[in-house]
């Protein structure tokens, strides 16, 4: 029986909760309290520990679906959620005073996941705020040197974030194919 | 629309004096019709209930020029204003104007920009392979080749065309080609079309100029793209809802490809993807998050895209068409073909995940 983790994080209110409740299997565990401080100013309620959901897979296997806390006074979580991921989901809310910033602050944080597997980003609230519009943060990402799947994504949408999932399925192996899924995960690419 | 041909005008409202006077006012020069051909409005602003009406033509017709009479000077939106009392010539001259303002602009600039994309569509056929020569030598319409089409030709053209102008200007713009009128809001990055997703594809299944044939005479017409700015116009006239002009154009030119490429990218050439699309928002059909990780992650040919995905030339072609009109693929030129191996192609980033596992995951995360 393995055991597999896919990790979700960004900043406050980027939707990283609501993502791993639209595609989880099981209601997921929410570490959610009323919001103090600045985060308050925002919304009502944020994560103070990690979110968790699960996706049951064929053969008793399941992958874990872990959020990191938006707040960077808990990023001691982070690393300890981090370790052993398949590959990194960063939720960019595009709400936030400088998203941009928001996003190398991520993608930095997190290099070794994404150096080591795959990482792709969603850009959410888009339908609350345009700007900045996708060309801008492919322009952060080209000096950043980072090539990675950016689009818009709306976390309350599971298509939408299934879409993304399949963005860094198929960035780590972009010969997996769709049809008949193996039993005994023997079957090599193409 | 031909400046020689009788510009046609509906008064609505069951307005008969009105209708007797304009008669008699334009005698021959212009035609008075039933509202869904008309190219003009007049309508009596003094009338009972004229609001409403006007209202109505609005919600019906958003770009449709329209003539207020009345006996007080109105500041109306949109609306040219001819004062009561008038005599025939006043009539007369501001339809003039008004045509003036729907013919001219629009086919001086469009006809010239479509010329030049033919141009320049040529040139790249006459650059590339022997296989291609006979087809220039027929001229742009390759059709015949039947791995390639000519954006230009097509809706495709016409709107990047469009497209510029009005990002160009910052104006709002209205195109016709042939079909329904297709309006730009270059501030709000959106289209407008009075029309659903099939009528579109219908309309993107055949060239311009076959439409052209069927609806002019005029050979001089037959070519005639309308592109017109129209700064007066804004979104609440467009009843219905707005579309971004990125997926607008992804999907025209998707369906304007029929599965074949756009002139200039070869079956066996090797592309890049510079980014992925924005696929949440755009026409997302079976195997497109596969063709972007698969073109994004390094170069590689249409053909290759087409056996590694054990999947049909057309649908990676109309991908590749769409992904290309909106100018996110790279072409690289000089580098030979047999040095990407198709299991170079598509190496898996991380190895230590066993395909299984992702494909498991896949299998979960694609059931609705
Ligand atoms: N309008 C809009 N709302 C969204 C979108 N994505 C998520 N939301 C909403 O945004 C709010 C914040 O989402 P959460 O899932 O709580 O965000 P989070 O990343 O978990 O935030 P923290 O726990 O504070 O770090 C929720 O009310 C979501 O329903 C979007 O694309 N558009
Ligand atoms: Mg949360």
């Amino acid at each position: 029986m393995g055991q597999h983790k896919l990790i979700f994080t960004g900043p406050v209110g980027a939707g990283k909760t609501t993502a791993i409740a639209s595609i989880s299997d099981d209601p997921p565990v929410r570490t959610d309290e009323a919001a103090t401080d600045m985060t308050k100013q925002r919304k009502p309620e944020t994560t103070v520990a990690l979110d968790y959901g699960v996706m049951h897979l064929p053969g008793e296997e399941k992958l874990h679906l872990y959020g990191t806390p938006g707040q960077e006074r808990f990023d001691f979580m982070w690393d300890i959620l981090s370790t052993g991921g398949i590959g990194l989901m960063v939720l960019i809310n595009n709400n936030r005073p400088d998203p941009l910033k928001d996003l190398c602050f991520f993608l930095q944080r997190f290099e070794t996941l994404i150096k080591s597997t795959a990482v792709v980003i969603g850009i959410t609230q888009t339908d609350l705020k345009a700007e900045p519009c996708l060309q801008q943060y492919h322009k952060v990402l080209n000096k950043m040197n980072i090539r990675a799947p950016v689009f818009e994504v709306d976390a309350r949408s599971r298509n939408d974030v299934s879409l993304l999932v399949q963005a860094l399925l198929f960035s780590l192996d972009p010969g997996l194919s769709l049809e008949l899924e193996d039993k005994d995960g023997k079957l090599e690419t193409a | 629309m031909n400046t020689e041909q009788a510009l046609k005008i509906n008064i609505p409202g069951s307005n008969n004096t009105l209708v007797t006077i304009v008669k008699a006012f334009v005698r021959q020069r212009y035609n008075l019709v039933e509202d869904d051909q008309a190219d003009i409005c007049i309508i009596d602003l003094d009338a009972y209930k004229a609001n409403s009406l006007l209202d109505e033509i609005r919600k019906q017709h958003p770009v449709r020029p329209i003539i207020g009479l009345s006996l007080n000077e109105v500041a109306h939106d949109n609306i040219v204003f001819l004062k009561k009392p008038f005599r025939p010539d006043d009539l007369t001259q501001v339809l003039d104007q008004v045509s003036l303002k729907i013919n001219q602009p629009k086919v001086i600039v469009a006809d010239k920009i479509v010329g030049s994309i033919h141009r320049a569509a040529t040139a790249v056929i006459e650059k590339s392979a022997d296989k291609n020569r006979h087809v220039a030598h027929h001229g742009v319409t390759n059709r015949s080749d039947s791995v390639h089409y000519n954006p230009a030709e097509f809706l495709q053209g016409a709107l990047i065309n469009a497209y510029c102008q009005s990002i160009d200007t910052g104006i709002t713009h209205r195109m016709e080609a042939w079909w329904n009128p297709i309006i730009i809001f270059p501030k709000i990055k959106k289209v407008w079309v009075d029309a659903d997703d099939k009528n579109l594809q219908a309309f993107c299944r055949l060239p311009l100029k076959t439409f052209a044939r069927y609806q002019a005479h005029d050979r001089d017409v037959a070519n005639e793209v309308k592109i017109q700015p129209e700064p007066m116009l804004n979104t609440d006239d467009c009843p219905g809802s707005l579309q971004s002009m990125d997926a607008f154009l992804w999907k025209v030119a998707w369906w304007n490809a029929g599965g074949q490429l756009p002139l200039g990218i070869e079956h066996d050439q090797l592309i890049q993807l510079k980014y992925w699309p924005n696929i949440t928002r755009y026409l997302c059909p079976d195997h497109v998050v596969q063709m972007c990780a698969i073109l994004y992650q390094r170069p590689v040919s249409p053909l290759q895209v087409s056996e590694v995905l054990n999947i049909e030339h057309k649908e990676v072609y109309g991908f590749i068409s769409a992904a290309h009109a909106l100018g996110l693929i790279n072409s690289i030129e000089d580098q030979p073909m047999k040095s990407s191996r198709l299991s170079e192609s598509t190496k898996p980033v991380a190895k230590r995940h066993n395909v299984g596992l992702l494909r498991r995951i896949l299998s979960r995360i694609n059931r609705r």
